[in-house]
């Protein structure tokens, strides 16, 4: 009797975990349609309090002190809730909930593969933000930008770093100065590298490598370098000696900051990323969300960002304190419709063979 | 019915068994139903199984490294972990050597920090360019002393790590062990050094092996130390190489989890093997005429052991310490070099900011509730698994040791898969699904710690208060209970040591919200200063030593109160 009684207690168990399970993935809701290239959505009526749940790349600290700008101007929003962390992070969190039905983000403020993804799914809010119009006339920002979908709140400037305990900063003006034969005997070893693959320096590997042609990384490849998996991380590495040189360093990283480091901005140009602001098609406050995207891309949004060392802004005319503005920096033209058609494990494939990494 | 196991009614272990299959079993089919086919991250309808992802691991010859690399340093690691745990629990609890007892929390600094920490502070000491010592040894003997980013590197800082979680397993058996069997021995003509041999630590084999394959498995699953010293060298690692498959554009989470899952199984096979030699030995050591505690005297000898004690303490903790601290008070960038570089300022800002404090207040409450539930409920999985004859009780345990064994960043994303189906938002934004998720998390760690020391406890005791008319809750509750609450405190210490430093699952649940203690530590290195980060974790260090300090405390009055 007691064999039967267990039986069906571990028949009755496994059913209801299966059950469990068959139920999560029926109550999955299938992927919401290509978004509308029509006009911007009719906005939903304003609630009396908001809530705003904001995924972003960047700087906690900043974007702590931008939401309390905002909702100083905006008492409506009672709360926020962020999440800030990697353009990598944000996309697999953001793309999961939103596939599994759970709709939490409203804005999202990442780099555009993160929110390309997005799009191709269908999750990004159509919405025109009055404050874009005018931005659009400038072309950092017009270059940039989807239409409707996402506009470059700030860049990611990606140039040289250099620890100036070690280096002289006026001895590197170029790539091409860390390839003189009496740099490398120094500090071969000490050079450091953001890693394409995990770091927005896939961008910079690609643009220079279309601009200057593959010998460019052949040359660069010959500085053996240790490769970094965070740009930020990199920084502090910088700072403390264990590399002296970092190639693909970002530079609002490097403004007003007590360490001993400075930011070159290389003669052969500089490759800007944007981060850009969207909106969560399923986004639970949209009023809130649309409000505070139009504000970001507001002066004073941008002078918030400058003000909290949050990143080289978009706006023009506004830089941060040391750095150069954007439309003083020489940019190297940069094709993103050709680098989005091209699937990102060739590039990495091409930049492993050049510099001999594995896979 | 097997000989010497209490009979049971079914009803519980079977309510205890499904609580265990809900928790476990989804993250875990979820994470197969991704290495078993190409799907993206939350689509888990209409999928197509395909072997593709095996495949792929296993066209590529830097998976089948990592997965070897990682065999080697977690092997070696944790034997050595395990043999200076085993060693250094024995000096501190059975030999007369003086001031051990009172040095023991500085053992543990190294669990007190997050892993990834630890090898960062390594860093600092021997960097092959700015290490203080590699500098140092550079002045006195013209050349480096060891390159930490280096296969030896990785053991040295492993071995260390994961030694304070053998340490955690081993300490309870020597108190909990029974003096009269060496007197016994040494009666029968034996001599001492034969008694520690043969009886200490012959005794003690089984709870070594539970701790060696405890850290073991810690070594294999464990990222933060692969992270900052294996990947500048460009060493595989099992580990590391699941991050990689995350973090790379586009993610490749389907032969990540195909590569966890083989890490899984190979964790699983050694477990098994490893209970089954555990299953074999004798090893009762509370016997049923009680037991008395003692230890033994060396004489002179007791002066090496606390010197060897001391060296490693050194080592081990003091010079990481060394490499933390004054960053931590620094006002300029590196190590501050006049006295007036030196303040608190990094602690005021850092305690100044709002993410720190929810951090910390978060932490706090998810690890002292998160850790007791798990107590209670990882007691009654042993109490099944090992005082009944539950038929179902080798499941149960195996299923326990599930989330144990794959990787933590793998199983953090099949529990976040599983939190977004089934958790209401209310619930998933909060920080009980961060609670909910440790507790799946650490089942396994849970059951581990407990199930040698109550191998330990003579069955006849039980059975003596049953035949004098005690309930079996009773007998539980007043026999049991109270022999092992030297192990209580331990593995309670342990939970919460592992609540406040997990990070994987925190990193992906963690908003500004329901933020813990390590998402911010991780937050804020990737603000890249680092002075703020060792500020943060110095605090961890004090609180995790503080939990520590109490348990010991607590411990030590319930003995006096039993006069054991």
């Amino acid at each position: 009797m007691k064999g039967v009684s267990r039986i069906i207690w571990g028949v009755v168990a496994v059913v209801i975990v299966l059950a469990v399970a068959a139920a999560a993935i029926v109550m999955q809701k299938p992927a919401a349609p290509a978004a509308p290239a029509a006009p911007a959505a009719p906005a939903a009526p304003a609630a009396a309090e908001w809530h705003l749940t904001v995924y972003a790349q960047g700087v906690e600290e900043s974007w702590r002190a931008i939401l309390e700008e905002f909702k100083k101007e905006y008492p409506q929003l009672k709360d926020y809730t962020l999440y800030v962390e990697s353009a990598g992070k944000i996309s697999e969190k953001f793309l999961s909930e939103e596939r599994a039905g759970k709709h939490i983000a409203d804005v999202i403020v990442a780099q555009t593969i993160a929110l390309e993804n997005a799009l191709k799914e269908g999750f990004l809010l159509y919405y025109e933000p009055p404050n874009a119009k005018d931005l659009m006339q400038y072309k950092f920002f017009s270059s940039y930008a989807k239409p409707g979908y996402y506009y470059p709140y700030r860049f990611l400037v990606q140039g040289i770093g250099i620890n100036t305990k070690y280096i002289d900063p006026n001895t590197i003006k170029s790539y091409k100065d860390l390839l003189k034969p009496e740099f490398i005997e120094k500090w071969q070893g000490r050079i450091g590298m953001a890693d394409p693959r995990y770091t927005v320096s896939i961008e910079l590997f690609f643009f220079m490598k279309e601009y200057y042609g593959v010998d460019f990384w052949k040359e660069i490849a010959k500085l053996k370098p240790a490769w970094e998996s965070k740009s930020t991380v990199a920084v502090d590495d910088l700072a403390s000696g264990k590399i002296v040189v970092l190639i693909g360093a970002l530079g609002h990283l490097f403004s007003e900051t007590d360490k001993p480091i400075a930011f070159i901005y290389p003669e052969e140009g500089t490759i800007l990323t944007p981060v850009c602001a969207a909106i969560s098609k399923e986004a639970p406050n949209k009023e809130a969300a649309k409000t505070f995207v139009n504000w970001l891309l507001s002066k004073k949004g941008a002078e918030m960002l400058v003000k909290t060392k949050g990143g080289d802004p978009a706006y023009p005319g506004l830089s941060l304190p040391g750095m150069k503005p954007i439309d003083k920096i020489n940019i190297i033209p940069q094709n993103y419709t050709k680098y989005y058609s091209i699937p990102t494990e060739i590039i990495l494939k091409e930049w492993a063979e050049i510099f001999g990494v594995r896979g | 019915m097997r000989k010497g196991k209490l009979p049971s009614s079914s009803f519980f272990p079977n309510i205890i068994l499904f609580i265990v299959m809900l928790m476990v079993l989804p993250p875990i089919v979820i994470l197969f139903l991704y290495s078993l086919s190409n799907a993206s991250l939350g689509k888990l309808s209409n999928i197509s199984l395909t072997f593709e992802p095996y495949t792929k691991l296993l066209q590529d010859s830097t998976n089948i490294k990592s997965i070897l690399n990682s065999l080697v340093i977690a092997s070696l690691s944790a034997l050595f972990g395990t043999l200076i745990a085993t060693f250094t629990a024995w000096i501190i609890v059975k030999t007369d050597t003086p001031l051990v007892g009172k040095l023991e929390p500085l053992l543990l600094v190294p669990v007190a920090i997050s892993p990834f920490l630890y090898a960062l502070s390594w860093t600092t000491l021997l960097d092959p360019y700015i290490g203080i010592i590699n500098i140092l040894t550079n002045i006195l003997i013209g050349k480096t002393l060891l390159t930490i980013y280096s296969f030896t590197g990785l053991i040295l800082v492993t071995t260390f790590a994961c030694m304070p979680l053998a340490y955690i397993v081993i300490k309870p058996f020597f108190e909990q062990f029974d003096s009269s069997l060496e007197e016994a021995s040494i009666i029968s003509g034996a001599s001492k050094r034969v008694t520690i041999w043969k009886i200490t630590f012959g005794l003690a084999v089984p709870t070594m092996i539970s701790a060696y394959l405890l850290a073991f498995v810690w070594c294999m699953e464990e990222l933060g130390i692969p992270l900052i010293l294996a990947a500048r060298a460009a060493i595989p690692i099992a580990s590391l190489r699941i991050y990689e498959l995350t973090l790379t554009w586009p993610p490749n989470y389907n032969v990540a989890a195909a590569l966890a899952i083989v890490v899984m199984i190979i964790n699983i096979i050694l477990y098994r093997i490893a209970q089954s030699i555990i299953g074999k030995k004798q090893w009762t050591t509370v016997g049923l005429r009680g037991f008395r505690k003692g230890v033994m005297k060396f004489g002179k000898i007791k002066y090496l052991f606390l010197s060897i004690v001391l060296i490693y303490i050194v080592i081990s903790s003091i010079l990481p310490i060394i490499g933390m601290v004054p960053m931590s008070l620094s006002k300029v960038y590196g190590f501050p070099s006049r006295l007036e570089d030196i303040a608190l300022d990094n602690y005021v800002r850092l305690l100044s900011k709002p993410l720190a404090i929810t951090a910390i207040k978060n932490s706090i409450i998810i690890a002292t509730l998160g850790s007791f539930i798990l107590l209670v409920f990882t007691f009654l999985i042993s109490y099944i698994v090992n005082r009944t004859a539950y038929k179902a009780k080798n499941l149960l345990d195996t299923l326990s040791m599930f989330p144990l064994s794959i990787p933590s960043i793998v199983i953090a994303l099949g529990i976040f898969l599983y939190f977004l189906y089934i958790l209401p938002t209310f619930i998933y934004v909060s920080i009980f699904s961060i609670m909910l998720g440790m507790l799946i998390r650490f089942i396994g760690h849970g059951t581990r710690a407990f199930s040698p020391v109550m191998k330990q406890v003579h069955q006849g005791l039980e059975d003596a208060a049953r035949i004098s008319g005690a309930s079996q809750f009773q007998t539980i509750k007043d026999i049991l209970i109270k022999l092992m609450i030297p192990s209580f405190i331990s593995t309670y210490t342990f939970l919460f040591i592992y609540f406040v430093r997990e990070l994987p699952l925190s990193i992906l649940l963690a908003t500004s919200k329901n933020m813990v203690w390590t998402a911010a530590i991780y937050s804020l290195w990737e603000l890249g200063d680092v002075r703020l980060v060792y500020a943060f974790a110095c605090m961890e260090i004090i609180l995790i030593l503080s939990v520590r300090f109490i348990g010991v405390y607590l411990s030590k009055r319930e003995e006096r109160k039993w006069n054991i």
